[in-house]
């Protein structure tokens, strides 16, 4: 699906600091981002650049020193805790780089939690949990436990159950930190997959070069600032140009 | 579909609005096509069986359901038309016409709808509208249940050492109790007075220690799961969902230790006096079920108490801190 003009992630003047003893530590030093609706965004940068910072603000799971985050034009700082769990559970779904499945719970079970707290009928819970399972083609692993699956298989389960409510943003972090290098490629095709066919706008912090060739656009983040943006044309071109 | 109508009747109205090529221009006026959803219309059969499979009757009676839906499927019928001759801007005041109709048109159509967020939730979001967000994250208690009796079962093992320490305190309590009924009902009432004073001061050391330990098994038990308690917030349990999970876990807990330690206890006191070949035990039936009682309320409260404490406190981080720590 087409990117489209409307935003859906705004960021203005983003920064957050914390407190380490009697040193301020600066993980964001104003970062001010734009992403459009249906755009498969990737922030790059090495670790302790703060790419991860930026994710929690985004995700609203942290709050700002100072700037605003706004989600399809909602400045997050104003919503009250019901409005931003309804946020969390509606709008964005998050990936994880350790899956964070809920260790007890099967597959199923993992993948409807969002939809219990969503209030969705039990029979359109189950009838939806299989279909995810199935897009993510896990539809012969219902009832086992995360215990039970591989790494790649979990992250599969996790990228259903961020699908759960069929959000418009998918937030990931690093979401082939702790999986091989095929099972990697699985998991970055079926995001991009996900992203076309469904629209869903994906932002993935992540220092996994894989990600490049699907990102529509790449923030390279350095030092708690955008280094640059580049486009996939850009990023394709510059590799022509060095060999 | 989220949105409350106040009126099903104007439901009628508003596509014809939506019709308007004027109002089309008006959403295109800043130059930025509104995307709201992409349609895929259905049959004529296909929109019928679903009419007749959402007919819950819940409130209104079949014939009002059935005429809602026919007014409803003329406006949207009119919704369906105007997308699929892909005039411009698609999606021209389609949330409008939804915000009017009582109908999950989602559900019926087939239509994926994207609502603007902001007409929901935040500063611009009208007032009621924000209100109603509450009723629509819930954590019904009957799963919130089955969802306790599943991690208590899988944890079995450190749910038992956690709950030994309330069945022992329990045990002691229920224990003393019963001997001092015994006594009581056999001596009568004449020297018992300073005994009392004596065993009530043993009770409340028994249970202190008993809470002291749990407390701290409780403190382990959540810290473990400080990265659940942050996924979950993250799926979009609200603080209150965390605290409610652990009182219910702790409350099982805590009764059911309660009950296996009033018997264990009440056990033991028959089984002691047996040995020193007392049988005589006056009527003490009474006493026993008002001990069983207590034991199963103490036992509950106590471990509610111990758990209610640090489960809070794990609730109120910040998704992102819970998500971080590694125990």
């Amino acid at each position: 699906m087409p990117r489209s003009d409307e935003y859906i992630v705004r960021t203005k003047d983003l920064s957050k600091h914390y407190q380490m003893g009697d040193e301020t530590v600066e993980a964001l030093k104003g970062v001010t981002v734009d992403i459009f609706r249906g755009e498969y965004i990737s922030i790059m940068g090495p670790s302790g650049s703060g790419k991860s910072t930026l994710f929690n603000m985004v995700g609203g799971l942290d709050k700002p020193t100072h700037g605003t985050v706004f989600i399809d034009e909602v400045d997050m700082a104003q919503l009250d805790a019901y409005e931003l769990a309804w946020l969390r559970c509606r709008k964005i779904g998050y990936i994880f780089q350790t899956f964070n499945l809920i260790p007890v719970m099967t597959a199923l079970e993992n993948i409807t939690l969002p939809m219990v707290f969503a209030g969705m009928a039990y029979d359109d819970m189950m009838k939806r949990g299989r279909e995810l399972l199935d897009t993510v083609g896990l539809g012969h692993r219902l009832h086992n436990k995360p215990g039970e699956l591989s790494g790649g298989q979990q992250q599969r389960v996790a990228i259903a159950r961020a699908l759960a409510n069929s959000p418009s943003i998918i937030l990931a972090d690093e979401p082939t930190g702790n999986l091989d290098l095929k099972t990697g490629k699985e998991i970055i095709d079926l995001l991009r997959r996900l992203n076309q066919e469904n629209g869903v706008t994906v932002i993935s912090a992540t220092h996994d070069l894989k990600m490049v060739d699907v990102s529509d656009r790449i923030f390279w983040i350095r030092d708690g600032l955008v280094d640059r943006v580049q486009t996939r044309s850009e990023m394709e071109q510059e590799v022509m140009t060095e060999h | 579909m989220a949105d409350d109508s106040d009126s099903t009747g104007s439901g009628i109205d508003e596509p014809e609005d939506a019709g308007q090529p004027a109002e089309g221009e008006a959403a295109n006026a800043s130059g930025t096509p509104v995307r709201h959803g992409r349609v895929e219309a259905l049959s004529e059969e296909e929109i019928r069986a679903r009419l007749v499979s959402t007919d819950s009757g819940a409130t209104l009676d079949h014939d009002e359901v059935v005429q809602g839906m026919a007014r409803e499927l003329g406006a949207q019928r009119q919704v369906i038309d105007l997308l699929s001759d892909q005039r411009e801007p698609e999606g021209v005041n389609i949330a409008k016409v939804l915000d009017s109709s009582a109908v999950d048109l989602e559900f019926i159509m087939g239509v994926a709808v994207t609502q603007e967020t902001a007409t929901i939730i935040g500063g611009k979001a009208d007032p009621a509208q924000r209100r109603a967000i509450r009723d629509q994250i819930s954590l019904p208690f009957n799963t919130a249940f089955k969802m306790c009796l599943r991690s208590i079962w899988i944890r079995i093992g450190r749910v038992a050492i956690t709950g030994s320490g309330i069945f022992l305190g329990i045990a002691f309590y229920a224990s003393v109790s019963l001997t001092a009924a015994i006594m009581r009902a056999v001596a009568g009432a004449e020297g018992v007075e300073q005994e009392t004073a004596r065993q009530t001061w043993l009770i409340v050391m028994a249970l202190m220690v008993s809470v002291v330990g749990i407390s701290n098994s409780m403190l382990m038990a959540v810290a473990e799961r400080f990265r659940e308690i942050g996924t979950m917030k993250c799926l979009g349990a609200l603080d209150s969902f965390i605290v409610k999970l652990f009182v219910i876990e702790s409350g099982l807990l805590g009764l059911l230790a309660g009950l296996f330690g009033a018997v264990l206890g009440m056990g033991l006191t028959y089984v002691i006096k047996a040995m020193k070949l007392v049988f005589s035990f006056g009527d003490v039936s009474g006493d026993m079920l008002r001990i069983m009682l207590y034991s199963v309320v103490l036992g509950t409260v106590l471990s509610v108490l111990a758990a209610i404490l640090p489960a809070n406190q794990a609730a109120k981080m910040p998704a992102a801190a819970a998500l971080r720590t590694d125990v």
